[in-house]
């Protein structure tokens, strides 16, 4: 009988597991840094500004006021700026005849757009919510005109608040 | 006459582990020398940097919190790297600069008292004459971020930290 030897060959399989970085002699380590959202404005100067019409070519031309307001804004998100008057009308004054927030006129320093009139609704006055300034950091100031005219009762203690509000919504 | 038939199923199987964050090139000189207790590190303790208010932005802020600790035979050095990720890959955002951070060793020899984080490595300790090697405790120093640049949100810094005799 014809004996067939079978010749087992143990193959011996091995596995190789191969990382490309030693485990104790390289290492990553992770720091986290946490930023918040930051929407800031703050009036640097200006902030209550004071307009007497002591002469007549005053009241006769109105009063500009070029920079009367200086603020800076911080903002880590994309932001606009609004203005707008406390109230319809200046406080003080005669009762009966009240002055309108329209007699002040505003618009950004530095640009040679005509002057807008104020009012107790919000307007633009720094990019608008639709468009709105890329998040940084600046300094703006407001240039106002002021022209009563002979329209409104002689007073010392008109008063109006001017309302500025930054949003990144 | 019996037959029997094995089937042998060979396979090689080699597992390549790649790191999200890619090493840094290594530096021109760093051995592997010794056996594993004697040529090795260990870092611990964590840190984190967040802003409990607006004028932090405009201050630095350091943590000293992580510690490297090193046995070696030999004189070795060790090596710090570091990469910024951003919050989103938005368009409008930008990463933290990488050279924000300061970073400084105990025991660093005659390494520079205070390296400025790169992606590329730097050296942070360097021990000439060590034969069991030492704990490192390091100072991270986040300086002003004040340009208000960067997306609200967690953003990582990944440290690579090598360890190399020489």
């Amino acid at each position: 009988m014809l004996c067939k030897r079978s010749y087992l060959f143990l193959l011996v399989v091995l596995a190789a597991h191969m990382t490309l970085f030693g485990q104790t002699r390289y290492l990553v380590k992770t720091v986290a840094i946490t930023i918040p959202t930051v929407l800031d404005l703050q009036i640097v100067s200006g902030a209550n500004p004071v307009v007497d019409f002591n002469v007549t070519s005053k009241i006769d031309n109105g009063i500009e006021l070029l920079g009367a307001t200086t603020f800076t804004y911080r903002s880590n998100k994309a932001w606009f700026v609004t203005i707008k008057a406390g109230s319809a009308d200046f406080t003080g004054g005669v009762s009966g005849s009240p002055m309108p927030a329209s007699v002040i006129r505003f618009r950004l320093n530095g640009t040679v757009a005509p002057y807008t009139p104020l009012s107790n609704i919000e307007q633009s006055l720094l990019a608008n919510s639709g468009s709105k300034n890329a998040r940084g950091i600046g300094t703006e100031s407001i240039d106002f005109q002021i022209d009563p005219g002979y329209n409104y009762p002689p007073a010392q203690n008109y008063s109006l608040q001017v309302i500025y509000t930054i949003s990144n919504l | 006459m019996k037959r029997f038939y094995f089937l042998f199923l060979i396979s090689f199987t080699t597992t390549i582990e790649v790191s999200a964050q890619i090493e840094p090139a290594l530096p021109s000189v760093c051995l592997n020398n010794g056996p594993n207790n004697k040529n090795n590190m260990t870092v611990t303790g964590n840190t984190t940097f967040t802003f409990a208010n607006l004028a932090e932005f405009d201050a630095s802020q350091s943590s000293n919190t992580i510690t490297i600790t090193v046995a070696s035979s030999q004189k070795y050095k060790l090596y710090i790297a570091g990469v910024m990720t951003a919050v989103t890959a938005s368009a409008t955002n930008t990463a933290i600069p990488i050279n924000t951070f300061t970073i400084a060793s105990t025991n660093r020899g005659t390494s520079p008292a205070t390296i400025t984080l790169s992606n590329s490595y730097l050296e942070v300790a360097d021990f000439p004459s060590s034969t069991t090697g030492l704990s490192h405790t390091l100072t991270i120093t986040r300086n002003t971020l004040n340009t208000f640049s960067q997306e609200p949100g967690n953003h990582t810094l990944t440290l690579h930290i090598r360890y190399c005799q020489y």
